[in-house]
């Protein structure tokens, strides 16, 4: 970390620890020392799950890349309140793969906790394993609003060791309208999604919310591509023929960058605005931002390089930049939503030694989850009584920002009260009532 | 008048991706009568190969870059020699199914190199022409005509290469009969490892020449092998013509289904190669018999 | 050489038996998945081994079975197993017999690339149609019921598993044996001469394909309550050929072959999976295997038998 920075190391860790100071409750030096000289002797085994291999890897893969980053900082600096922290990486895959690897993690390995899972399908197939080994799981990467639910019917009960890091589908499309009822007023609207589950929910969604909140608004065209569709020129053909103000699309990985350059290309971006998430997979392609992008609006998610804006939220700079010297990258979403999941674990850890004088047991910290607020790069995130974080989005207009590959211009921050369901509601229902 | 042409150049373009990627695959089996699956192992290396060399070009002579596609083409052939005498060789007499392992696990090796050479992250490149075509309201990418034009090329090429060349001939002739071939004094030995480097080399060609329009990322490989299945499948395996025909069907139907029925999109080539399979089961160009 | 086979089969058979009470959860949790996954082998092997036809798409009977249990459960509230197993049993076996009709006029690899392309179809329905089905999401599955008791995961699980693949293995056995299963591999050697034996062919190999299906359909009904998660993914190119590679990995040759390569091939996955590259060990392992063990493990191990029984004779 560079000096003249301002902001340290020490401080990164000081910030952390008044995440405690949030939920009540926190630790002093002398605590601390304390709880540290008597820590447990075995390590604390941290497990993560997230896609190395096929598509989706640029969004899960970050994941690993900052855990290692993480882990060894704090082990260098005596680790996890004295405890040494032992990471151990695995692909996700499809839901077999997942189901094993949660098997084995909790029967064999043991391990105390987990973080990752990128897919909703998995993520909603591991969690009843983590639930019933009571080990705690933090999905920090799947957008399902039901993962932490008992039962994906019941939005009343909620899983004691599930938590979840990033907000779900219904916030993530209903930020998406607001922002673009506050960007472009009265925009017609162009949607492209792949034809899945995730693409027609975020359709739905960001359609009901839109229509309350900018009436005049209108959509102007649906497509639905396949996933990984090689060629989007008739797509293309149908957006340019219906001349749209904003073409919103939810594309992930090579998807999102193929869709941009071939709208670049077609003239599409010069007409109309892309509402998507091109910003961060141009990132993990390591390509700069295509100049033609500046000004157009990025998905809103939790964080973005400079949103938080650096110099009111140091944390943000200290792990993009942790992120960047390592990897000469600004920090891709999967990396920066795996590090708030795993800093939300340090903090309950603290929260739950506060509370009980001694090295928590894993009961212990999976209690001291609700309630608990967290600084981390993406702001602050607090748990629910239902295990889900809230997490500020932040929306905006790319810009050049060096040495990252874009920043964020006239930053908007997305009131996550207003587009979370409380906790005992099923969003989607919720947000019709809207 | 921009919408009919946007349609049929896209219907246009659609088709020269998905000929490119099946040519190869229908060679092959002409001459080896395997799928190869190890298809998708050679048009990814063709990706990444051509990424590789764009990279170690200097940045001054976009010219220059046309040397990518070309060098993954030749390099990507040559794999494919290496494998085809390493591996596939011994396999000639084995049942089609251990053939279609083979291929099978080779695709499984190739994407884990990649992700331990290039990475996991997908990649893309711009285009290696960035020029456009413009015409009143019509604007056009000249690097995809360049794409048709390549495809076009080639089905002239193979058909030139099949029916007017002595190479040609004795491909077919392996195709038909091999015994009889070897009676000849041809070494069929040798004409199918040609036809496999030559299958190979387009299959890396095409990978070299889609890089900029469709990216990839390690996998990319079957996931497009399953679009040259459906492909070959409702052409009939083995027929290069087949292919082009089915391959400019399908371009058609889908660019004019995501203007009309964009809803429906995902069900479009599933509804053809119903429809095609039911009539005629061996596919359109299709000679086998039952 | 006959009583050495026997002898291993008993002996296999009681470790199996005896197996949860020795190896810890996880260990457990993968012989069911294998034992189950053996079923499907089984079936897939009914055709490739018996009626010389290799299927791409029995996924689409393992997902048949297995989303009639989520769907009965999401929608109908049922968990009874005696009422689950039927349901999938003709579920499958109606699915075998639509796309059996398009397939079974195909030999050779215009069959696997038929099956194939409706496994895809199929995964494309069940991702389309998601306010039905759940989509890419899957549907959650709770523990099923047998005789109105719950059979939890672990130990009653496991011997659940086991006694359904003793039947399976048997009625399979019986098949092969029976003048159907003769005709089949018959069918499998010499497609003309059994032709003017004035036997309808095609009829056979549909049959084949039917009796093949609702197999692989039982150990989707079974799989599922294991895994707890319904996904389209079932239906997948991927998870079929999985099963292929199991019936290969043990060998096509013998009807125990594919039982074998089930339990090789869950075990090498899940010793692979933790490496950072287990795609590139695995596809080296199937090479290596196709080439140097043309008979599966089961073949080489019965090859290495005799010669050790030659030499000592």
């Amino acid at each position: 970390m560079k000096k003249e920075s301002g902001f340290s190391r020490r401080d990164a860790m000081k910030l952390m620890g008044l995440g405690t100071l949030a939920g009540g409750l926190y630790l002093t030096g002398a605590q601390r020392e304390a709880l540290a000289a008597d820590a447990p002797k075995a390590p604390f085994k941290l497990a993560v799950v997230a896609f190395s291999t096929g598509p989706a890897t640029s969004y899960g893969y970050p994941g690993h890349e900052m855990m290692e980053l993480l882990v060894n900082h704090y082990n260098q600096n005596g680790g996890l309140l004295g405890r040494k922290l032992e990471l151990s990486k695995d692909d996700e895959g499809p839901v077999a793969k997942v189901v094993e690897t949660f098997k084995r993690l909790t029967q064999q390995d043991k391990v105390d906790a987990i973080l990752g899972v990128a897919s909703s399908g998995n993520a909603l197939a591991a969690a009843p394993i983590a639930e019933e080994s009571k080990t705690i799981f933090i999905n920090t990467l799947a957008r399902t609003h039901k993962v932490t639910w008992q039962n994906p019917d019941d939005p009343t009960k909620f899983r004691k060791y599930v938590f979840k890091a990033v907000n779900d589908t219904i916030a993530h499309a209903a930020s998406a309208a607001l922002a673009c009822a506050k960007f472009f007023p009265g925009a017609k609207v162009a949607h492209v999604h792949p034809d899945y589950a995730y693409g027609h929910e975020i359709h739905d969604i960001f359609d009901t919310v839109l229509k309350k909140v900018d009436p005049k608004a209108e959509t102007v065209a649906e497509l639905w591509p396949k996933l990984f569709t090689p060629d989007y020129s008739p797509h293309i053909a149908k957006i340019l023929s219906t001349k749209p103000t904003v073409v919103f699309n939810s594309f992930w990985g090579a998807d999102s960058t193929r869709f941009a350059d071939q709208c670049i290309q077609r003239g599409v971006a010069k007409h109309s605005k892309l509402m998507g998430d091109h910003g961060e997979f141009y990132s993990t392609e390591k390509r700069p931002l295509p100049k033609e992008l500046i000004g157009h609006p990025p998905f809103p998610v939790e964080g973005l390089p400079t949103a938080p804006d650096p110099n009111k939220w140091p944390l943000n700079k200290f792990y993009y930049d942790m992120y960047y010297q390592a990897h000469q990258n600004a920090t891709p979403a999967g990396a920066a939503f795996t590090g708030a999941g795993f800093l939300a674990l340090v903090a309950a850890v603290e929260r739950a030694a506060a509370v009980t004088g001694s090295w928590p047991s894993n009961d212990q910290i999976a209690a001291a989850f609700p309630g608990l607020a967290v600084a981390h790069q993406l702001g602050w995130s607090t748990y629910r009584s239902d295990g889900k974080a809230s997490t500020p989005k932040w929306a905006g207009l790319y810009k050049e920002q060096k040495p990252y590959n874009f920043g964020i211009d006239q930053i908007y921050h997305i009131p996550m009260e207003e587009v979370c369901a409380p906790p005992g509601e099923d969003p989607l229902e919720w947000i019709k009532k809207w | 008048m921009e919408l009919v042409f946007n349609i049929f150049i896209n219907g246009i373009f659609y088709s020269s991706i998905l000929f490119l990627m099946s040519a190869g695959l229908q060679i092959i089996f002409g001459v080896l009568n395997i799928i190869n699956f190890g298809h998708a192992a050679a048009y990814m290396l063709g990706l990444y190969i051509c990424y590789g060399i764009i990279g170690l070009l200097p940045a001054d002579y976009p010219a220059l870059l046309w040397m990518a596609p070309i060098g993954a083409a030749i390099l990507v052939g040559l794999l494919g020699l290496l494998f085809e005498r390493g591996i596939l060789r011994f396999m000639y007499k084995r049942d089609h199914v251990f053939q279609i392992l083979v291929t099978f696990g080779i695709v499984l090796m190739v994407d884990d190199i990649i992700r331990f050479y290039w990475g996991g992250y997908s990649i893309g490149v711009p285009p290696l022409i960035d020029s456009m075509i413009e015409y009143g309201n019509i604007i056009y990418p000249v690097y995809n005509l360049i794409i048709i034009g390549a495809a076009a090329g080639l089905a002239f090429a193979l058909w030139f290469l099949f029916r007017k060349t002595d190479i040609g001939r004795v491909i077919r002739a392996t195709s038909l009969d091999e015994e009889m071939t070897e009676a000849m004094g041809i070494s069929v030995m040798r004409v199918k490892a040609f036809t496999f480097l030559f299958g190979s080399a387009i299959a890396g060609l095409a990978g070299g020449l889609m890089l900029p329009v469709t990216g990839g990322w390690p996998g990319v490989g079957m996931e497009y092998l399953i679009l040259s299945f459906v492909v070959i499948a409702m052409a009939g395996l083995g027929s290069v013509n087949g292919a082009l025909v089915t391959a400019l069907i399908i371009g058609m139907v889908n660019s004019l289904g995501v203007q009309y029925f964009p809803k429906l999109e995902l069900a479009f080539v599933f509804i053809l190669m119903a429809l095609i399979l039911s009539i005629k089961p061996s596919g359109l160009f299709g000679t086998h018999k039952s | 050489m006959k009583h050495l086979s026997g002898l291993s089969l008993v002996i296999g058979f009681i470790l199996i038996c005896l197996a949860p009470f020795v190896a810890g959860d996880f260990t457990v949790y993968l012989l069911t998945y294998a034992m189950l996954m053996a079923i499907a082998a089984l079936s897939v092997n009914l055709l490739l081994g018996y009626t010389g036809l290799m299927s791409f798409g029995h996924g689409m009977f393992l997902g048949t079975g297995a989303y009639v249990v989520a769907l009965m459960g999401k929608y109908a509230g049922v968990h009874s197993l005696e009422l689950l197993i039927p349901l999938g049993v003709l579920a499958s076996a109606a699915l075998a017999a639509i796309v059996g009709l398009f397939c079974t006029r195909q030999i050779d690899i215009y069959f696997s690339m038929l099956t194939l392309a409706f496994g895809e179809l199929m995964y494309a329905l069940f991702a389309k149609f998601y306010n039905l089905t759940g989509g890419t999401d899957g549907v959650r599955v709770t523990t099923p019921l047998l005789f109105g008791q719950p059979v939890d995961s672990g130990m009653p699980y496991y011997y659940l598993a086991l006694i359904f693949f003793v039947l399976c293995a048997a009625a399979m056995w019986i098949i092969c044996k029976s003048p159907f299963g003769l005709t089949i591999q018959a069918v499998r050697d010499n497609e003309g001469r059994v032709g003017y034996l004035g036997l309808l062919v095609m009829k056979y190999r549909l049959i084949a394909f039917i009796i093949s299906g609702a197999f692989t359909g039982i150990a989707g009904v079974l799989l599922v309550p294991l895994t707890g998660h319904a996904v389209p993914e079932l239906f997948q190119t991927i998870t079929s050929i999985g099963i292929v590679l199991m019936v290969i990995l043990g060998g096509h040759r013998s009807f125990f072959g594919p039982v074998v390569g089930a339990l090789v091939f869950v075990f090498l996955q899940s010793k692979l999976q933790p490496l950072f590259f287990w795609q590139f060990f695995l596809g080296a392992a199937i090479i290596c295997l196709v080439i140097f063990l043309p008979g599966g493990v089961l073949g080489g191990f019965g090859l290495w038998a005799r010669k050790l029984i030659k030499k000592s004779s």
